[in-house]
């Protein structure tokens, strides 16, 4: 047991037996053994303990006022706590905190279904339970509802939506948030929007209440600990269905992006993307196997990607489209038959383009978007460790779409990765989360091998450079890079960080809470 | 129709770190289902993706062995509890607050063939 930088032995044991009077002994773990299952499974740091972030201790209450003892006991004895959901956010540090010495409040116990409204399509939901908990929830009690899952299931709602994760179901789903309740770095309890009017019923109706909107303070921050969280729910459709329009030609891009993007912009569809399979065609970035291409290496390889007219002709020779735009429409299956003719005809405007239906989901019965568990994509890579993610955002352009791969492929270029270059390859990114934003996933698998790991580390964050610096900046971080990632944000002497640690003193004195959670350092901790 | 509830998902049932009851391999299998099925579960058939953790047995002992930990008649306590409690490649370690010490030795009774 080692405890936090700056205390002594002696004052870490009495803060462990003043959280074990909290919450009871069984609950705070200490040893070596039971606090190294707090460190990020994921690591970019394997063979390099040094780097590796590691808690203290952890400890784990049962309800809303053991949490509030927690972080009373926290300021008096000066401890940093860093909070936790299910711990589960793989790729972006787990349960790992983001400063070594934290004590972890693991929120896992606190797992209960406080309210599902059926008829007004909200819930309300503590932090420790799972979108497989959910979903089993949900069957139990007949509730008419998609959970907004990312893949794998076993993460926290409530932790995915503070950290702006993304879902099949719902898209964004931070913007699915009617109401917080927060836990403040002093001990003192929260409830934002109209859940801070005692009488009222509004808390997951009317998210505003009065005076300024904080729920999204809470959000990539360290400015409390988030109890209960209200969300509005998906119903579940009678008929989802994916279309697709492909095109040979390159130039078909912009106008399918158009159309796409118009039947976003007036709600007639809930999830739009679009691609380039002949450049796709040899990435393993995410699992896929090449289509056998070889040809598609060297022109990525090149500096300047290969021209458009090459690229045609390839899609031509290997009858692999060289632009395919998709859509989901969702909905009563009549809506969605009519939706679908509207979007035939609109694609079907640019010449040459073919327009097909993909995938369609039924809701009776078993929910076919309910969350799983499924590891096979990385399994099937060959990783030992896991992954972390680069994620830039980028808009549903073409100048963007081309900008941003540029970039990515010279960068790759400039460091000789030539294997990290095959594997990405080529990707126009995710579209179907953000109506207006597109964002790249990129995969960085971690190896045994702790130079090459050390190697791709340095080229994550020239990425995080190379792209910051044209505007492509990064919506989410592993723990290692948030600092950086936040370092992108430089408006005006950086005003935007320098503000969130204005907020960070003011509401936390001590500098107890997550310190360097997405870059926000308590003033103790900030570096001259 | 307003319905609320305040009801216990029932994630952790048994403290963490007592002992107190005698393993139980019915309750083993519920420990199975919740948090090591999706990983474990049987191949599927051609063409669907294999779960993560059968598939990797299965290239790791090409038949050798069964790919399907229900079916594997060698496990030892010892060699759960260490996967559990540390993880083996994407695998990740299980915390004594989703996985109990109480629910381990109940997953290892309902594993470990006598």
């Amino acid at each position: 047991m080692k405890p936090p930088p700056g205390i002594s032995s002696e004052a870490f044991a009495r803060a462990l037996r003043d959280f074990a009077s909290a919450v009871g002994p069984d609950w705070v773990f200490s040893s070596d053994e039971d606090v190294s299952q707090y460190d990020d499974s994921y690591t970019p740091f394997v063979g390099e303990p040094d780097k590796q972030y590691h808690a203290s201790a952890a400890v784990s209450p049962a309800s809303v006022e053991q949490v509030q003892q927690i972080v009373r006991i926290a300021n008096k004895h000066r401890i940093p706590l860093y909070p936790i959901s299910t711990g589960r956010n793989l790729g972006y540090g787990g349960s790992s905190p983001t400063y070594s010495g934290c004590v972890i409040v693991d929120l896992k116990r606190m797992d209960r279904v406080i309210e599902v409204n059926d008829r007004e399509a909200y819930m309300v939901v503590e932090p420790g339970i799972s979108f497989l908990d959910l979903q089993r929830y949900f069957d139990e009690h007949d509730h008419p509802f998609l959970p907004a899952t990312p893949d794998p299931g076993w993460g926290s709602p409530i932790g995915n939506a503070l950290d702006h994760g993304i879902s099949g179901a719902a898209g964004d789903n931070f913007g699915m948030v009617h109401g917080l309740e927060v836990v403040l770095p002093t001990g003192e309890l929260l409830r934002t929007g109209m859940g801070a009017v005692p009488t009222s019923k509004m808390w997951q109706n009317y998210r505003y209440g009065y005076g300024p909107y904080l729920d999204g303070i809470f959000s990539q921050s360290n400015f409390g600990i988030v109890t209960k969280m209200g969300f509005w729910l998906v119903r579940k459709p009678e008929l989802q269905q994916i279309f697709t329009a492909s095109s040979f030609k390159t130039d078909d891009m912009q106008p399918l992006l158009d159309a796409m993007q118009t039947m976003r912009d007036t709600g007639l569809i809930v999830g739009a993307g679009v691609g380039s399979p002949i450049r796709e065609s040899m990435s393993t970035n995410d699992g896929r196997v090449p289509f056998g291409v070889p040809e598609v290496r060297t022109l990525l390889f090149r500096r300047d990607g290969g021209s458009t007219a090459q690229w045609d002709q390839l899609a031509g020779d290997h009858n692999i489209p060289a632009v395919r735009a998709s859509g989901v429409a969702r909905g009563p299956a009549r809506v969605v038959r009519a939706t679908l003719d509207y979007a035939r005809d609109l694609v079907s405007a640019v010449a040459g383009v073919t327009f097909e239906l993909g995938k369609s989901l039924t809701f009776e019965g078993k929910n076919p978007m309910a969350p799983s568990v499924d590891f096979s994509i990385i399994a099937r890579q060959e990783t030992s460790h896991g992954h972390f993610y680069f994620s830039p955002m980028f808009k549903p352009t073409v100048e963007d779409i081309f900008g941003i791969n540029d970039t990515i492929r010279n960068v790759m270029l400039d460091a000789d990765d030539l294997d990290m270059l095959g594997n990405f390859g080529w990707s126009a990114g995710r579209g179907s989360s953000y109506t207006k934003a597109y964002m790249i996933l990129m995969e960085f698998l971690i190896h045994d091998d702790v130079a090459l790991n050390r190697r791709r580390r340095e080229l994550f964050l020239r990425l995080v450079d190379a792209c910051g610096s044209r505007g492509w900046a990064e919506y989410r971080a592993p723990v290692a890079f948030q600092t950086a990632v936040m370092g992108q944000y430089t408006f005006n002497d950086h005003v935007l960080r320098r503000f969130n640690e204005q907020l960070k003193d003011a509401i936390d004195p001590n500098g107890i809470l997550a310190p360097g959670k997405s870059g926000i350092w308590p003033r103790h901790l900030r570096q001259a | 129709m307003r319905i609320a509830a305040l009801i216990v998902v029932g994630t952790v049932s048994a403290l963490a770190g007592g002992n107190t009851l005698a393993a139980d391999p019915q309750s083993g299998k519920a420990v199975f289902l919740r948090w090591c099925q999706g990983c474990h579960e049987a191949l599927p058939g051609t063409g669907l993706d294999p779960p993560a953790g059968t598939y990797t047995l299965q290239q790791r002992y090409q038949d050798r062995l069964p790919a399907e930990i229900e079916k594997r008649t060698d496990l030892t306590a010892a060699q759960i509890k260490d996967l559990v409690r540390h993880g083996i490649n994407v695998m990740t370690a299980f915390r004594k607050t989703e996985i109990t010490d109480q629910q381990l030795d109940d997953l290892i009774a309902y594993l470990v063939k006598p």
